[in-house]
């Protein structure tokens, strides 16, 4: 079959002028926020005294409640029908699917899939997938079991409508992942940013150099993506790298196009407001930090309205040269949970995360903790060279490595080296900040 | 893009329409049998993300197009003191009846002129009562006549009150069933009523059927 060349997935909402793409926004807000309330006990509480039809415009969509994720497990827990509790939108028999949230932030949330709303999760990912350069001439080898979790199934079953050929790899270690991506020549990944580095440190064990394995694209899922470790794992795989940002609430809700710069929001199918951080009441402006606030458009098993997702985003303008008209996003600052003060200075891992990938190759693994000595904060690094570094090599790295986290972050870190091999290697969600005051 | 394309997108959601109505038939005439069950429910789920990606810009693109142009509604209803025989036509802009004629375009524009309110709805409502099929010149009746619907230039009443003001109140009734026409009643984007019988699920209820 030959590939097909349309740059876009859907040439006519992808392209459409702005005030359409909202009128078509705000319709179907009106229209989710209707049945929600209509279906869901959780949301006709919430809108008692709200008349979806009376929402008009964007400013009257602002003064809804914000739904946070504790909202969800209290709906959840203890509460009929049994498992998905007051937020389930169908009925429970034409539930198709369970999934779970990894539980990052405490106890999961339980999420529901209804044929209907499993397919719209799969389409949203066909546009992401498409948007990244996946054709159907593509080998797509995804290096995970699944699980309950969710965006690997998504990314298999939009990359299988595609009419890529899907290769699932769960059950095997790295090293037979390693080796089947080889024996079915993969030209596409799916990953995690973190396993994305640590299957390229494996195949360099195995005498394999990444660059050569014929890997052409990757999409990265499940964690922050600083530019930084962006350009470490194209420059690693020979690839191009493709972020995108979700969560298994609310679904992947924007992602990279083929410039690569910040990412678009998945217009057609998700209301994005970016709110201030303090008041969470007032949209940013374009360039400043906020918070993202998500509503889905079409999934009807588990309506989610103006679910505030906690990740802290930069808002960029709308419109981009790939032709899109959606609106964009900057970079992805990290999750608000993660933003912490320490001695006073507000901090966030993801610059540590920036720092060591762009300016220090030579590090390999690293764990942040903070602690409490006495009074004060004390903020520690723990860190591994790649093997071979020699004593001097190390000194250097550790004089070199004080001076641009103290200009970085205006905090003076405690820097631990550990032989290579002692820091846990993680394969889904990475933790490698730990806050133990 | 859009532009360009208009014609095709128009054609497309007529298509994407007509499967729709195709699956629900047939989902209704496999009832209980699981492979047609399960199956049609695939079929609908894609034809709701042709919905969200074709149909939704079609509409836009009009209602845009609508906007630019002040586009005027037709809207045909039948009048009460004659059955079936004589048609009125109402051109509705925003909501008022801006022109209205009939075999006594005269006498009908008379009455919608007898004062501001009476070129405004006071009413509308869909008629279900599964025993009353054709009408009866009782208009307490005949609103309710099974797959009617009617709009109601005038004077709205207090326990449904929409604001409006008038010295008349005179319901217009429009019968949809097939024997009479036809039709479909649709409220936003979401059909509600097809040849007199409702179409959500949450709705059918009140369909002839189940009321007997």
């Amino acid at each position: 079959m030959k590939p097909t060349l349309q740059t876009y997935w859907n040439p006519f909402i992808e392209t459409l002028p702005r005030a359409q793409l909202q009128q078509i926004q705000i319709k179907n807000f009106r229209s989710i926020l209707s049945y929600a309330k209509s279906h869901c006990a959780f949301y006709r509480r919430l809108y008692s005294r709200i008349e979806p039809e009376e929402i008009r415009t964007l400013e009257e969509i602002r003064t809804l409640p914000l739904v946070n994720k504790e909202d969800l497990r209290a709906a959840q827990e203890g509460k009929e029908p049994f498992l998905f509790g007051e937020l389930l939108g169908v009925s429970p028999e034409e539930v198709s699917m369970f999934r779970q949230t990894s539980g990052t932030t405490g106890k999961p949330v339980y999420v529901p899939e209804s044929v209907e709303s499993w397919q719209w999760r799969v389409e949203v990912w066909c546009h992401i997938l498409w948007m990244a350069g996946f054709r159907e001439i593509d080998r797509v080898f995804i290096p995970f079991g699944y699980n309950v979790y969710v965006a690997f199934w998504e990314g298999h079953c939009a990359a299988e409508k595609l009419g890529c050929m899907v290769v699932p790899g769960g059950a095997l270690d790295t090293a037979g992942r390693i080796n089947k991506l080889m024996e079915v020549r993969a030209t596409g990944l799916l990953n995690t940013p973190t396993y994305g580095l640590h299957l390229a440190e494996e195949a360099e064990k195995m005498g394999r150099a990444p660059r050569d394995m014929g890997i052409r694209r990757m999409l990265c899922a499940g964690e922050p993506l600083p530019q930084a470790t962006r350009q470490r794992l194209e420059e690693i795989w020979g690839a191009e790298v493709y972020d995108h940002i979700g969560g298994t609430e609310p679904c992947a809700w924007a992602a990279m196009c083929a410039e690569r710069q910040g990412l678009h929001v998945m217009e057609p199918f998700f209301l994005v407001e970016i709110l201030d951080l303090e008041t969470e009441s007032r949209e940013v402006a374009e360039g400043e930090l906020g918070t993202a606030v998500v509503t889905p458009l079409g999934r009807r098993s588990f309506p989610m309205i103006r679910f505030n997702t906690k990740d802290v985003v930069r808002k960029g303008r709308c419109g981009c040269g790939c032709g899109r008209t959606s609106l964009k996003i900057q970079e992805v600052a990290g999750r608000a949970d993660h933003l912490r003060k320490v001695r006073g200075v507000l901090f966030t891992p993801v610059a540590v995360e920036e720092l060591l990938r762009g300016e220090f190759p030579e590090i390999t693994e690293y764990e942040i903790i903070v602690q409490k000595k006495g009074v004060m904060d004390e903020i520690s690094l723990r860190f591994e060279a790649r093997p071979g570094a020699g004593d001097a090599a190390l000194q250097g790295i550790m004089g070199r490595l004080s001076h641009r986290l103290k200009v970085k972050t205006n905090l003076r870190f405690q820097l631990l080296p550990e032989q290579p091999g002692v820091l846990k290697r993680y394969t889904l969600k990475a933790k490698r900040f730990k806050d133990l005051r | 893009m859009v532009s360009d394309q208009r014609a095709d997108l128009a054609k497309m959601r007529s298509r994407i329409e007509q499967l729709e109505n195709a699956a629900h038939e047939l989902s209704a005439l496999g009832q209980g049998v699981p492979v047609v069950e399960k199956n049609t429910r695939t079929i609908l789920a894609a034809v709701r993300l042709l919905k969200f990606g074709i149909s939704d810009v079609v509409e836009s693109e009009t209602q845009s197009r609508r906007r630019a142009m002040g586009e005027v509604k037709k809207v045909k209803t039948v009048c009460r003191s004659c059955h079936g025989g004589c048609g009125v036509i109402a051109h509705v802009q925003d909501g008022k009846v801006v022109k209205a004629v009939s075999n006594n375009t005269r006498r009908l524009n008379e009455i919608l002129d007898t004062d501001p309110g009476a070129r405004y709805a006071g009413e509308f409502s869909l008629g279900f009562n599964p025993y009353i099929l054709s009408p009866m010149c009782d208009i307490l009746f005949d609103e309710k006549i099974a797959g009617s619907l009617h709009l109601t230039p005038g004077q709205a009443y207090e326990e449904c009150d929409n604001g409006n003001r008038s010295a008349v109140h005179w319901d217009m009734v429009l019968i949809q069933r097939p024997e009479w026409g036809g039709g479909e009643v649709w409220f936003d984007d979401e059909l509600i009523r097809k040849n007199g019988l409702f179409v959500p699920r949450d709705l059918k209820p009140l369909n002839p059927a189940n009321l007997k």
